[in-house]
């Protein structure tokens, strides 16, 4: 008899690519699920990534984009059939977007338990810039 | 127009309904099938023993609670929803939150006396070990 009463999703999903081109690799690719937090001074994100390690993962900035990467290898279970298998083993990749206001040299990353947690500071001057205007 | 005609066989349709049978009180999914339970499990086993394995990150061991018998093993636990700090909203929300429990059925007996258990990285593995009378056998066959 199965009860679940978890809210998220228990499918693993094709991550969105930002430009809409597909994928070309050879192992399947996952997009994680995401927590974000907003809080006063900074965002977090929060992904599952289980099966990764700090040395499996990594993150890209480039542009307005930040891509969480982590790579997971299936357990070495040789000499086994599969009777079942309800869930993929492969790569987790998925990108945000992120706005001007996130101070980039102070993003920090943790795993734990396969557990990706980035806090993305908010720059302290995140307002808009006031420019004193002089008589010409 | 050809079309082939297959001899209408009584036992397989008998044999699909078993076999839906078997599927539906598994536990386990139809290949294909929307599934809603929690976690998702993938199993496998050779002559030795059972292994499952199930993906549950950030999850607190010590609420994790695994029941095995003869033929079943059930996963309980619970992810906290710890209520954010004043000042704090999720922008989004995604991961598990709640209870979960998730009983399958095994494809073989196994010795609920020898089962190993670890997290790593997230991820819960499950060894059982099938017991010695149950173990495949090979039958030499004399030559009368």
């Amino acid at each position: 008899m199965e009860n679940g009463t978890v809210t998220a999703q228990a499918q693993k999903h094709e991550p969105q690519s930002p430009d809409g081109a597909e994928r070309a690799r050879a192992q399947a690719v996952y997009a994680p699920r995401v927590d974000i937090i907003d809080s006063k001074d900074s965002l977090h994100l929060v992904a599952d990534v289980p099966g990764a390690d700090e040395n499996d993962t990594e993150i890209c900035l480039e542009k307005n984009v930040l891509t969480i990467r982590a790579s997971v290898r299936p357990p070495n279970l040789e000499g086994y059939t599969a009777v079942e298998t309800e869930y993929g083993i492969g790569e987790f990749e998925r990108s945000f977007t992120i706005s001007n206001e996130i101070d980039r040299e102070g993003i920090e990353a943790t795993v734990k338990d396969g557990v990706l947690r980035v806090r993305l500071p908010k720059a302290k001057h995140a307002g808009a810039q006031k420019i004193s205007v002089r008589a010409g | 127009m050809r079309r082939t005609f297959t001899p209408w066989d009584p036992w397989r349709e008998l044999n699909q309904i078993q076999t839906e049978m078997n599927r539906m009180f598994s536990g386990l999914a139809r290949p294909g099938q929307r599934r809603e339970a929690f976690p998702a499990i993938n199993m496998y086993h050779n002559a030795e023993s059972v292994v499952l394995t199930a993906e549950l990150p950030g999850l607190d061991t010590e609420k994790l609670d695994l029941t095995v018998t003869g033929r079943a093993i059930t996963i309980r636990g619970a992810y906290g929803k710890a209520p954010l700090p004043d000042g704090e909203t999720y922008l989004r929300q995604e991961r598990p939150t709640a209870e979960f429990s998730r009983t399958v059925e095994l494809p073989v007996a196994v010795d609920p006396q020898r089962a190993e258990a670890s997290y790593e990285k997230g991820v819960l593995f499950l060894k059982l070990h099938r017991p010695e009378e149950h173990k495949p056998r090979k039958v030499t066959i004399r030559k009368g």
